[in-house]
């Protein structure tokens, strides 16, 4: 039996960097922090808990569901919101609120989903751990085996695509300076609504893996959003790639110290392990606020030198 | 004759839940609608002032009279010696509304504090770092609360001593009525801030928060300290808010961390502020009474529907608001009602105030008021028109 802090360290890493991967992605192209993207991630985690509780089979088959699910609502988000409000030359903060609408209407459909389950088939829907449906490979469980293929996986097709194909290097453009990309020909609006889809499917997977480490409630994604923020802030903003160094700073930090502290004699900070992700955030903002890829090491390291 | 006795029972159940958002939904508008700070974060004043109501009086009780000589702890074994805290409060009229005035006073200055908190990265950050860190900065208390025995009893919560229940102990003033003095005390607390906001924000401050929103360099240029001007309104903004709480906490007699949520705290009055109409008072409390009255209709209401639908009818509360919320976008960008220019004078009213405070000078300095005063605060114009009417 492997180390349970270690499976739980590489499950929340993982769901973090995915998540956050996305979070970045509509960040760089739209321009606005996504606050629904914890309904995203909440859609992926009751496409889990309708698989097991109530179909009775492992969450895990149902990874490609939870993304197009979400998937397709990220990209109904930007399509019938924010793309009309961008139009009208909406600011910042309404662009916010309007991901703030979205974010809302979910908290409806989530606890409506889960209630639906519960009195149709008399099944317990809050609450609820991936646990029992866990497989073992070589007593290694096989969701963090995926999380960590997800993630390998996700991470060097996006280098992939955005270095190699020709849409890629479109979307670079568009992100780069949208105007001039379309006045080159570049289609902005299919980019946008392209990263809009991924970001939400990824989180949608990020779902799923979600409740293979926490329980999954109604608000489970309003829980989990300061981690994506923090992961998505600490890898830096304006860099694609950030969040994997993000994430996996905040989602061993969030089970390690925590656990550390626990074992000097404090088992109350167990329950804290929100602050972890704050905190970190609050460092970062004030010490690099452009986030670790941010950071110009090399200036750093050649300082004073002619 | 029962028609109006339900009439009667809602809106008494109604008015606390609007006195309390209204709170709220002012105080976010003085940030967001006066001042441009995205503040997604009300939850951490709100649960400030909701946390202090539920510690405080119980707490204080319990030191002064030596209730641990009972044999139980205050934490999670509040629900065991509230009956004795509310025997002590409601025997002694004096205590309870030193009681009452003490933890309004303190969930003040601790939202005060909070909003201080705060404004730290608001004063440092763009718009969209502020927005995140600000969200995810006001679920701190909640975890505090929820985990830990001490302040709010964690899981299961403490109740609220009841302030109010020395009228029927001591008075003998029949429960009912007792509720209604309840009802018009929070009512009076709405009241007074509104008009605290409204005064606030038509005050020659007020014209200074629009100009910072408006264009920031050019406030800094006329020598407007934005920093100072931003700290010190999240400050008065994160007393009110906990000033909601706190009303919200008295209302349901109880607290208990978890109840207090991003949704229904931070989202539902950024919803009642865009829709009502960002800064427009007036607007933010028509948005505030209709929306307060929804919660409350489905709330009370549901069991008339419940039997056809398989969930639970509150949740149609998010979907109804943020369906409001996107036509409100889409369709009136600026609110029910929208913001209104400053209110200035035409030329021939102050040609007019100017001629009747050269006719009653005496009768003014009669009542104490000192004309020079009257005069700065005649908007601008009046000065060039002092000069054309030579006086």
């Amino acid at each position: 039996m492997v180390n349970p802090l270690i499976s739980a360290i590489i499950i929340v890493s993982g769901i973090t960097i995915l998540s956050s991967l996305g979070l970045t992605l509509t960040y760089l192209t739209t321009k606005v922090p996504n606050f629904a993207h914890s309904s995203f991630i909440a859609l992926g985690a009751y496409i889990g808990v309708y698989a097991q509780q109530i179909l009775g089979i492992s969450p895990l088959y149902y990874l490609p569901l939870a993304f197009i699910a979400s998937a397709i609502v990220a990209y109904l988000q930007y399509k019938i919101l924010l793309k009309p409000l961008m139009d009208k030359g909406a600011n910042l903060v309404t662009l916010m609120i309007g991901t703030l609408t979205v974010s809302i209407f979910f908290v409806g459909i989530i606890n409506i989903f889960a209630d639906w389950m519960a009195t149709t088939y008399k099944a317990t829907t809050v609450l609820i751990n991936f646990q029992p449906s866990e497989y073992f490979i070589y007593d290694f469980p096989l969701s963090a085996l995926l999380v960590i293929l997800f993630v390998i996986v996700i991470s060097s097709v996006l280098y992939f695509f955005l270095t190699k194909t020709k849409f890629g290097i479109a979307m670079r453009a568009a992100i780069e300076n949208p105007s001039l990309a379309s006045v080159v020909g570049i289609n902005i609006d299919r980019i946008y609504s392209f990263s809009w889809f991924l970001s939400g499917g990824l989180a949608g997977i990020a779902g799923i893996f979600y409740g293979f480490q926490y329980t999954v409630n109604t608000n489970s994604g309003d829980f989990f959003l300061p981690y994506v923020f923090a992961a998505s802030i600490l890898g830096g903003l304006g860099n694609i790639f950030g969040p994997i160094p993000g994430g996996i700073i905040i989602g061993t930090s969030s089970i390690a110290i925590p656990f550390l502290i626990a074992q000097l004699g404090y088992p109350i900070v167990l329950n804290f392990q929100l602050f972890v992700p704050l905190v970190i955030m609050a460092i970062t903002l004030l010490i690099a606020p452009k986030g670790i890829t941010g950071i110009k090491f090399k200036k750093i390291i050649l300082r004073g030198k002619p | 004759m029962a028609a109006i006795d339900l009439l009667v029972l809602f809106i008494t159940d109604l008015i606390p839940w609007i006195a309390a958002y209204l709170i709220i939904a002012l105080s976010l508008n003085l940030e967001y609608g006066y001042l441009g700070i995205p503040n997604f974060g009300k939850l951490l004043a709100v649960s400030g002032g909701g946390f202090v109501a539920g510690f405080l009086p119980g707490l204080i009780i319990y030191y002064l009279y030596n209730l641990s000589s009972i044999g139980y702890y205050y934490g999670n074994q509040h629900a065991l010696i509230i009956l004795n805290i509310n025997e002590i409060i409601g025997s002694s009229p004096l205590l309870s509304i030193g009681l009452l005035l003490l933890t309004i006073i303190v969930a003040i200055l601790f939202g005060a504090f909070l909003g201080f908190v705060s404004s730290y990265p608001a004063l440092r950050l763009k718009e969209d770092y502020l927005a995140m860190t600000l969200l995810a900065l006001g679920d701190m208390l909640v975890v505090i609360g929820y985990n830990l025995d001490f302040p709010v009893g964690g899981s299961l919560g403490v109740f609220v001593p009841s302030l109010f229940g020395f009228f029927t102990n001591s008075f003998h003033i029949s429960v009912i009525y007792v509720n209604y003095i309840r009802i018009a005390f929070f009512l009076v607390l709405a009241i007074l801030v509104y008009y605290f906001v409204r005064k606030l924000v038509n005050s020659p401050l007020g014209r200074v928060l629009r100009a910072i929103r408006d264009n920031e360099t050019l406030a800094q240029t006329l020598g407007k300290d934005i920093v100072l001007y931003r700290r010190n309104v999240m400050m008065v903004a994160g007393a009110l808010a906990a000033l909601g709480g706190l009303i919200l906490a008295l209302n349901s007699q109880a607290v208990i961390a978890i109840k207090y949520n991003r949704v229904d705290d931070t989202f539902y009055p950024w919803t009642m502020v865009v829709v009502g109409g960002a800064a427009n008072n007036f607007g933010v409390a028509i948005g505030v009474i209709m929306f307060v009255t929804l919660l409350r209709i489905i709330d009370i209401y549901k069991y008339l529907f419940q039997p056809y639908i398989p969930f639970d009818a509150v949740w149609l509360n998010p979907i109804l608001f943020s369906i409001a919320l996107a036509l409100a976008l889409f369709f009136r960008p600026g609110g029910i009602i929208k913001e209104k220019p400053t209110k200035t004078l035409s030329e021939m009213e102050i040609i007019q105030i100017i001629n009747n405070l050269k006719n009653n000078k005496s009768k003014l300095y009669a009542f104490g008021i000192d004309i020079r005063f009257l005069k700065n605060n005649l908007i601008g114009k009046i000065y060039i028109l002092k000069n054309k009417l030579k006086i």
